[in-house]
């Protein structure tokens, strides 16, 4: 029956219309609160609008803010579609990206063998950095939500001392900062913003827009490849949806949620690398910190999948930008601007949601 | 029916937002100069670093009628100077970031509050020629007159020296305990003075087991942990220690809870603290203030305030290196109308230490590692 097909791309269509209501509906939220605080909405909005989207620099700056978060949220979306529940990614990417600058720092390359080393010792350490958590859950059934917990202060302590202690690179009189020695230039991240300039797109030279951008294109690619287009993430996926299932079918349940650990960890590697080889050329524990939890979110609003956390991701960086333009151009207080954002993270996800079961309800009652 | 409904939420909501536009401006003259100011993360409402710079900026509205714009107590002296403060909500680019939006929307002077604002702020300057930027606690090589980038640097171990000698003064033959924030050479500085203050003034110090000294860790989270610093506090008061001295931001007020609690004395940091809890709007805050002794002022409001005057009384301001001592007004401690009976018996004592200090007889080491050598030096 030809109805049939017309039906099926309906709840394609309404899948998409999801997220997208629920940002409506966070604005209308976002909107009410600026009335109750006693701003103009309109002022509002238009603050937003001037930080956010008012300039080609301003969308770079989204952009480029978007990195990092892409990072956090496909790390923590790889473990997700296992099954495994990864909040490690904050220890995982501060010690990784310590092995990294260490690798920066420290090794003697020319420029297109140090750039690609020192992104591999990241995920290196990232992924070392979950592999205890890993062994842990799979040999003696410890819940990772627990250890990777705990990995995330022993990985604070640890960078703490070691880049007041052993790695400080702070000489006397020098910068109040405790930090790591320089990374050598040949590992510093250059800058694209020459070649978007070259296609038209006039991005001044201060954003951020590094090589790091394209690692993350990469890994996207990788990524989904992996999770759809091989057996070994098809089997990843499978575990996510039925453990017993998948056991009973043959699979290695164990080795598989280790991997899918390991590479989450690996990912989450990468988290800190445009702070640290593009924006600061060393390391020090100061670097953005509770972005392994904004991943947690932004798996969430993507639903797990690349392309949805490339939004999502996108979509966290705007808010951010839509934060700072209420505290720049209105007087909203601060505090009610984390408020906000807050809000408008929450109404995502749980319209997200309700649409999600309505579509389910929806289809079920269509298979009757 | 249900569209109808969606259709008119829409409609209500589209008519609200124009509903509200219409707020007043005034846009007679604009303002002479703009000065803009970047607190770090979680900075502003910390009752001493930040708020110093704050009141800082309050004293420029004042003096030359300007005022501070969304600024929830509406801090308004009239249009010549306009000021805007912000404050980033993590690290990385942001504080880049905001420092640049303020230079974009033609800001004059622009302040970072707080070391992490080295690299960024040096990066913006660069860009900005015609902007200058003045920074707080931050270091930044190869500045000269001309450079449109001052640091504000301060002599904080000569403030916390008074303060260590009013401790070593009115201890009771009690201990005497110092709690740094963040474990970095920036605080080892009050931590240094501090010690040598005390011991200066009271040989019974001088046995290693009176003084008491702990760090509340090593990020900094450390300036805003008040349950570590009620934890250290409560320890230490417990050991014996009768006054405690903190060099930890926000996380200070543990130490006059436990201040409190113990009916022991504290002696607070960067702005005068016992008058800010005194006159504060709750009451628990304000039963605290009894407590604290004195506080050593690193008048970061001073700093903030002469860059100011320099651009607004000469047009533009000295690049370089500022250094904010006892001889400058930069530090000191604080004297109020609730702490001066208590303070009146030793006060000509700290003074005459104050000027030994200005006139070099009495030079502070500005390291605790440094003590040591010092005391063998200079104490019989």
């Amino acid at each position: 029956m030809p109805g049939i097909k017309l039906r099926f791309d309906r709840y394609k269509l309404l899948e998409i219309f999801a997220p997208v209501a629920g940002f409506l509906a966070s604005i209308v939220v976002l909107l009410i609160i600026v009335i109750v605080v006693g701003e103009s909405p309109g002022e509002a909005l238009v603050a937003i609008y001037k930080f956010s989207l008012s300039s080609s620099a301003k969308v770079a700056t989204i952009l480029s803010v978007s990195i990092p978060l892409f990072f956090a949220g496909i790390a923590v979306a790889f473990a997700f579609q296992s099954g495994v529940f990864n909040i490690g990614a904050e220890g995982q990417y501060y010690f990784g990206g310590l092995i990294g600058a260490m690798a920066g720092i420290y090794l003697h390359l020319p420029a297109f063998i140090h750039i690609p080393v020192v992104i591999l010792f990241s995920m290196a350490g990232g992924a070392l950095w979950a592999l205890i958590p890993a062994i842990l859950k799979v040999t003696k059934n410890v819940h990772e939500v627990i250890t990777t917990i705990m990995f995330n202060s022993i990985a604070l302590a640890l960078v703490n001392y070691l880049v007041n202690g052993p790695l400080s690179g702070l000489g006397q009189g020098k910068s109040l900062e405790p930090q790591t020695a320089k990374i050598q230039s040949t590992a510093l991240f250059g800058k694209l913003n020459g070649f978007f300039r070259m296609l038209g797109w006039n991005v001044p030279d201060y954003v951020y827009l590094d090589y790091s951008l394209i690692v993350a294109v990469i890994t996207g690619f990788i990524v989904w490849f992996v999770l759809f287009r091989m057996r070994h993430g098809f089997e990843i996926r499978a575990i996510g949806i039925s453990l017993d299932v998948s056991r009973y079918s043959g699979m290695k349940v164990k080795q598989l949620q280790l991997s899918a650990f390991v590479i989450s960890g690996a990912l989450s590697g990468l988290i800190g690398l445009q702070e640290i080889f593009a924006i600061r050329g060393y390391y020090t524990y100061g670097i953005a910190s509770g972005l392994g939890f904004d991943g947690i979110a932004i798996a969430l609003i993507g639903k797990n999948s690349p392309l949805g956390v490339v939004f999502a991701s996108l979509l966290f960086a705007f808010l951010k930008q839509a934060g700072y333009g209420l505290q720049f151009y209105t007087s909203v207080p601060n505090s009610v601007i984390y408020v906000i954002t807050g809000l408008m993270i929450l109404f995502i996800v749980v319209i997200n949601e309700i649409v999600a079961a309505y579509i389910r309800t929806l289809r079920k009652k269509e298979a009757v | 029916m249900k569209k109808l409904g969606f259709v008119l939420i829409l409609l209500l909501s589209v008519s609200l937002i124009f509903a509200g536009g219409t707020k007043e401006k005034s846009k007679t003259a604009g303002p002479k100069y703009k000065i803009g100011l970047v607190f770090d993360i979680g900075g502003r409402g910390d009752k001493s670093f930040n708020d110093s710079a704050h009141a800082g900026l309050v004293h420029i509205a004042k003096q030359y009628k300007g005022y501070i714009k969304d600024d929830p107590d509406n801090v308004n002296y009239g249009t010549v100077i306009e000021m805007k403060y912000l404050e980033p909500k993590a690290g990385g680019q942001d504080r880049e970031q905001l420092l640049r939006v303020l230079a974009e929307q033609g800001y004059n002077l622009i302040y970072g509050i707080g070391f992490m604002f080295s690299d960024p702020l040096a990066k913006v300057a660069k860009d900005f020629p015609n902007v200058h930027f003045a920074i707080v606690d931050g270091y930044i090589p190869n500045l000269d007159k001309n450079s449109n980038i001052t640091c504000l640097l301060f002599k904080e171990h000569e403030g916390s020296f008074l303060v260590g000698a009013i401790a070593g003064l009115m201890n009771k033959g009690g201990k005497i305990g110092f709690i740094g924030g963040m474990d970095i050479p920036l605080i080892h500085k009050f931590e240094g003075g501090y010690i040598a203050g005390a011991l200066y003034v009271n040989p019974k110090l001088r046995d290693e087991s009176m003084i008491l000294a702990q760090y509340i860790g090593k990020d900094p989270s450390a300036f805003k942990d008040a349950p570590a610093a009620y934890n250290i506090a409560s320890n230490m008061y417990r050991q014996g220690a009768t006054i405690i001295y903190h060099a930890a931001g926000a996380s200070g007020d543990g130490l006059f809870q436990a201040a409190e609690e113990y009916k022991k004395l504290a002696i607070g940091v960067d702005s005068d603290q016992g008058l800010i809890y005194a006159t504060a709007k709750d009451a628990a805050t304000r039963a605290r203030a009894k407590y604290i002794l004195t506080s050593m002022l690193k008048r970061v409001d001073n700093a903030v305030f002469r860059t100011a005057t320099e651009l607004i009384e000469n047009g533009r301001v000295d690049g370089g290196y500022h250094s904010f001592g006892l001889k400058e007004n930069g530090v000191g401690f604080a004297v109020n109308k609730y702490n001066k009976d208590e303070l009146a018996p030793i006060i000509s004592k700290i003074e005459s230490i104050r000027k030994k200090i200005i006139d070099g007889e009495i030079v502070v080491p500005d390291n605790d590692s440094k003590v040591k050598a010092w005391a063998l030096k200079n104490l019989k």
